[in-house]
This record gives C-alpha cells, sequence and structure tokens, in this order.
C-alpha cells in the first residue's frame, strides 16, 4: 500500500505530505533529499527519475507537473510489492486535482496544502480506494464461485482476479505467483506503456496463466505441478469468458 | 586508468595485485554485460566523492556520480529504522542506476539500460561480496 505522499516544488519546498501506514518519515529531509536528486538525475540522465527501490520492502514512485514555471513533484512511497501502474494513475489523479484545484495557491511561497481539508478528504480517499479491487460486490461473488468451480479442476491449484492496473482483493494479497505477476506487468508497462493482460510463464514445473477477461480484469491462475499447458489454457479461458458474461449482464 | 597510486594511497598494506585483478575483473564484468559505467566509490570519510576503482563509457560521469553518491546514500541510509537498506534501484525511462553499499565509505554502482545483463552484475557481486568486503576493509 502507498505508505507516504509527498508533494514539494522542485526548490525542496514541502508543500503537502501525509503518512498512510505504519511507516514515518521525515518529509523535510526527503523534500531536501528528492529536489536534490531531481536536479542530479536531469544533469546526469538528462531525464527525470521513474521509480527509485529501496532494498526489498519500499519503492518510490514518482510524478511531476509543471505549473507556470513551477515545477512540482509527486511523490509516493509505498510497499515493493504495489503495482507501479496503480500507483501511476493514483498520482495521476492526485495531480490533476491539485492542479486544477490550487495551481495558483501553488505559485505562491510558503504554499502549505496541508490546511485544506477538501484536498485531504479527496486524497485520502482516493488512496484507500486505489488499495482495493474495483469491482461490485455482487459480481465479485459470482467471479470468485467461478474461480472456485476453476480450482477445483486437477491442473489448477489456484486462481484469482487482477485489476488491469495491477490491483488485486485484500484477501489475495499475499499469494507468491500474483506479486510475480504483478511485476511482469509492472516490467511491460515500464517498456511499452502498455498493460500485460495475456501470457504464460513457467515457474518450477507449473505454470502461470494471465489471460484476459475485459478492459478491467484479468484472470490470474497457478497450476499444479507437470500438467499440459493446453489444458489448463482452456480451463482459465472457459473461467474468463463465464465472467466476461456475467459482467456484461450485470 | 592511473588509479592504482591513489589506491595504494588509501589501502596501505594490501597487496596492490588484489586491486589489479578487481580491475581487470570489473573490465570484463563491463563489457559482458554492456553497462555505460561500473564503479567503487568513496561515500564518507577521507574517500568520500572519489572514484576508487572503474570501467565508464564517459570518465566525466564517473567524477560527476561520485561527487553526487554521497547525496544519495546518506539520506537514505535511515529511511528505515529497523535495518539498513542494502541496495538502491533507480528507474529512469530507458535507463537504470544500482547502487550497493559495500562498507560505510564504499558503495558500488551500476548505470546500465535495458539491454544490458543486469542479472549478471548482480550475481557477480554476490559471488564476490566477502573478497570485496576483505579487500576493501582496512
Amino acid at each position: 500500500m502507498i505508505q507516504n505522499l509527498l508533494i514539494l516544488k522542485k526548490s525542496g519546498e514541502n508543500i503537502y505530505h501525509k503518512a498512510f501506514g505504519h511507516f514515518d518519515m521525515d518529509e523535510t529531509v526527503m523534500s531536501g533529499f528528492f529536489s536534490a536528486f531531481f536536479v542530479f538525475s536531469q544533469a546526469l540522465c538528462g531525464t527525470d527519475i521513474n521509480t527509485m527501490e529501496l532494498g526489498t520492502k519500499f519503492k518510490i514512485v514518482f510524478d511531476k507537473a509543471i505549473h507556470k514555471n513551477n515545477e512540482i513533484i509527486f511523490a509516493a512511497i509505498c510497499d515493493v510489492s504495489d503495482s507501479i501502474i496503480n500507483v501511476h494513475k493514483t498520482l495521476e489523479s492526485i495531480k490533476n486535482y491539485i492542479i486544477f484545484k490550487y495551481g495558483e495557491k501553488i505559485n505562491k511561497v510558503g504554499c502549505d496544502l496541508k490546511c485544506y481539508n477538501d484536498l485531504d478528504s479527496f486524497i485520502e480517499k482516493i488512496i484507500y480506494t486505489s488499495q482495493e479491487l474495483d469491482i461490485d460486490r455482487e459480481l465479485y461473488k459470482k467471479a470468485k464461485e467461478i474461480l472456485k468451480d476453476l480450482d477445483a479442476n486437477d491442473e489448477i491449484l489456484d486462481s484469482a482476479l487482477i485489476s488491469s492496473t495491477g490491483v488485486t482483493s485484500s484477501t489475495d494479497k499475499d499469494k507468491e505467483f500474483l506479486n510475480l505477476m504483478i511485476k511482469q506487468m509492472d516490467a511491460f508497462f515500464k517498456l511499452t506503456k502498455r498493460v500485460l493482460d495475456q501470457i504464460i510463464l513457467k515457474f518450477q514445473n507449473r505454470y502461470i496463466i494471465l489471460y484476459h477477461i475485459n478492459e478491467n480484469l484479468i484472470i490470474s491462475s497457478l497450476t499444479k505441478k507437470n500438467v499440459q499447458i493446453g489444458i489448463a489454457t482452456l480451463l482459465v479461458e472457459e473461467a474468463a469468458s463465464k465472467i466476461a458474461k456475467i459482467y456484461n449482464t450485470h | 586508468m592511473g588509479l592504482i597510486s591513489r589506491l595504494k594511497e588509501f589501502f596501505t598494506g594490501k597487496p596492490i595485485e588484489t586491486f589489479q585483478e578487481l580491475e581487470k575483473d570489473m573490465n570484463k564484468l563491463y563489457k559482458k554485460c554492456n553497462c555505460s559505467l561500473i564503479a567503487f566509490v568513496g561515500v564518507a570519510s577521507k574517500i568520500k566523492g572519489l572514484p576508487l576503482i572503474y570501467s565508464a563509457d564517459n570518465e566525466n560521469n564517473v567524477r560527476l556520480f561520485s561527487a553526487k553518491l554521497p547525496l544519495i546514500i546518506n539520506p537514505l541510509k535511515n529511511f528505515q529504522e529497523t535495518k539498513p537498506i542494502d541496495s538502491i534501484k533507480i528507474n529512469y525511462n530507458n535507463e537504470f542506476i544500482y547502487l550497493k553499499p559495500i562498507l560505510d565509505n564504499i558503495a558500488f554502482i551500476a548505470m546500465y539500460n535495458q539491454k544490458s545483463d543486469f542479472l549478471t552484475i548482480n550475481q557477480w557481486l554476490d559471488n564476490n561480496f566477502s573478497i570485496l568486503l576483505n579487500l576493501f576493509k582496512k
């Protein structure tokens, strides 16, 4: 999940900070660091920094906006398992809202957006909803039944739904094969700026199948060891088609 | 690369052949993995900001990196309260920078792109980590 959100001017002036998780940081030190780092990146690579992975636990996803000669940096500190596509989408929404509503205020020196309660509520809402699979409860219940039937087959070990931005349901968050798939989706997105929604990976004598349901949803299944991939794919395809059908009629 | 004498100055008492071997090994790794830079850089104490051993496309980048690297490493050292960060990977559009602290005052840095073989760099570091520790310890 997104643990911290930091918004600052490229000059290093901190304009907003909010912590969402258990992880605490010194926002003044980090603002100074991010500002220096953006300048350094421009000098060395001629481009802006995209993401930064810190060990095996955290990563920082960056975005930038330019408003009347002011460069504003948006930094989301999140868990390393979070989907970069989803964090980018969340930052994009926050960025658009802030520029539209507070663009003029940002230009002033000493601007502190923390005092605007409506901004606080907007950011809280968007961060918390972005971490959950965006699907109607009834529809999700029906889709889970279809996945349960899929898992009952001899070839399939486990299945789950992923959104096209790489979000899983809270009950599926710790599944290792899903984290592996989200990493693949992130890597593909970094390279092509497109969503990876169909792929088969071989992993320790098992297959992980990612199959497109519709533009919002993807099914991901982990097979048992040494199964025939053709049969497993057909089963996943059939389940995806059933879910697409109930999605359309809902 | 003209750095051997500088290394001699900083790591007196170590057989210089070992650093020469490391330099040769790094040159091979740099060519094999198609990186634009790999280096061991001083990040604290009297070697802060100095490139120690390196292979690079552009020597100016090495100097710029070495000077700026402490600015990146030092604020992030205390990012996690529980344990120090063992590596940092920075992603630009097509380029990556990988940083790994070796000792309190020395870090490894690699700059590479999508076509580079990062797995081999990582494996080389893992396989040689204890040798590197012993080599750089005063």
